[in-house]
């Protein structure tokens, strides 16, 4: 194990990456997923920057000619893997967005009626409004209703 | 039949100024109630409905069909409505075959009560891509379901009210509401939902364009039906 002050650099960096990522999950900014993930990536940088010889057992597992292309290829996998999950997170967010737009729209018909009806009218609403916010993620009630 | 002040009409609109106000008119002229959601126009398509006497639930983003359609669920929900008809706000649909619906929900014990474009008789005018494919999505559905109708794609419907709020935890849950129609068959006949249908005669749009493109919203059925295909509340769920 030769130590030069590239490989030094690179294990610091990968070191600090991974006490960062840790961090992070500590304080519920990143996933589990991403936590391991990226944990991974940074122990593997940091295992072969300090072993360069163990990157050949590597190289001839995949059985491939050219060193380089092998790098590419595991870039574009990790890559793929990075898109995937943001695609994901994406996805996930864009369906909460929608359903909060949906339940606010609710919510504000559901206190228009109120004020625009009378008081035994109101009351009917009010029962099934409790019906729809037992299955529902948010309060359709409002402080100031006329009956209050 | 169900007394005309419990019954409620649901409209999803988007940008449908030039044929919202022909619409609400044709449904309250017949004494029904009606509720439009405008999803998010820039048109002043809400405004035009509410003026003639139709409650509006305003969408603050474009959600889309399949939300505001859940929307409409919802917002009839909270009053004591009994039957909840859905139309489409083009003019595609005619209000005076309404009727037709609650007529068959008074002679049978159906939950929902699909209009089918098929047994209408103007079918032939339909858009050919829609002919060709609405058989084998209807097919694919029918076979998955064991329902046995011939339109599942018409936005021409009618619902018991009753019926609805059994299911309500099934609509606040659903993975795909863009797509709400497949998705909807499929989980409300895990639940034990009786489907019957009526013909209905589609009209010519009065004005405005159709908002789905075909290809990503064939796309998007198929993704919706394996999506719940492959989710396990849809295998948990048992008739009550």
């Amino acid at each position: 194990m030769k130590i030069t002050l590239v490989t030094l650099t690179i294990a610091c960096i990968s070191l600090l990456e991974v006490v960062r990522t840790l961090i992070k999950f500590k304080m519920d900014r990143i996933g589990i997923r991403a936590g391991i993930l990226w944990v991974c990536l940074w122990l593997g940088i940091l295992f072969f920057s300090l072993f360069p010889a163990k990157l050949d057992f590597v190289f001839n597992l995949s059985s491939m000619a050219n060193r380089l292309y092998f790098l590419f290829l595991l870039a574009i996998y990790i890559l793929f893997i990075l898109v995937f999950e943001l695609h994901s997170k994406v996805e996930t967010l864009s369906h909460r967005v929608s359903k909060l737009n949906h339940e606010l729209a609710i919510a504000r018909y559901s206190t228009e009626c109120i004020y625009s009806t009378n008081e035994e009218k109101a009351t009917t609403k009010t029962e099934n409004k409790n019906q729809l916010e037992e299955y529902s993620d948010v309060s359709y009630s409002n402080s100031s209703t006329p009956d209050q | 039949l169900a007394s005309i002040q419990k019954v409620v009409v649901t409209l999803t609109a988007f940008n449908e100024a030039a044929s919202i106000s022909a619409v609400v008119e044709s449904i309250l002229k017949q004494g029904y109630s009606c509720v439009v959601v405008d999803d998010c126009s820039e048109d002043g398509t809400g405004e035009i409905a509410a003026k003639l006497g139709a409650k509006v639930v305003r969408h603050t983003e474009n959600l889309g069909q399949g939300w505001a359609l859940l929307t409409c669920f919802k917002a009839a929900l909270l009053e004591p409505f009994e039957i909840i008809i859905e139309m489409d706000a083009d003019g595609q649909h005619n209000a005076s075959e309404i009727h037709l619906f609650l007529e068959r929900l008074a002679n049978s014990q159906a939950d929902i009560v699909v209009g089918s474009r098929i047994l209408g008789s103007n079918h032939s005018d339909a858009n050919i891509i829609r002919r060709t494919f609405l058989p084998y999505v209807t097919g694919l559905i029918n076979f998955l379901t064991g329902y046995q109708i011939t339109d599942a794609m018409c936005g021409f419907r009618a619902f018991r009210a009753s019926s609805l709020r059994n299911v309500l935890p099934v609509l606040n849950n659903m993975l795909e509401p863009q797509y709400i129609a497949s998705e909807m068959f499929l989980r409300f006949a895990r639940l034990g939902l009786v489907v019957e249908e009526v013909p209905i005669h589609m009209q010519n749009r009065h004005s405005g364009k159709s908002y789905k493109g075909m290809l990503r919203y064939g796309f998007g059925i198929a993704r919706t039906i394996l999506r719940t295909m492959l989710d396990p509340k849809y295998w948990r769920a048992r008739k009550p």
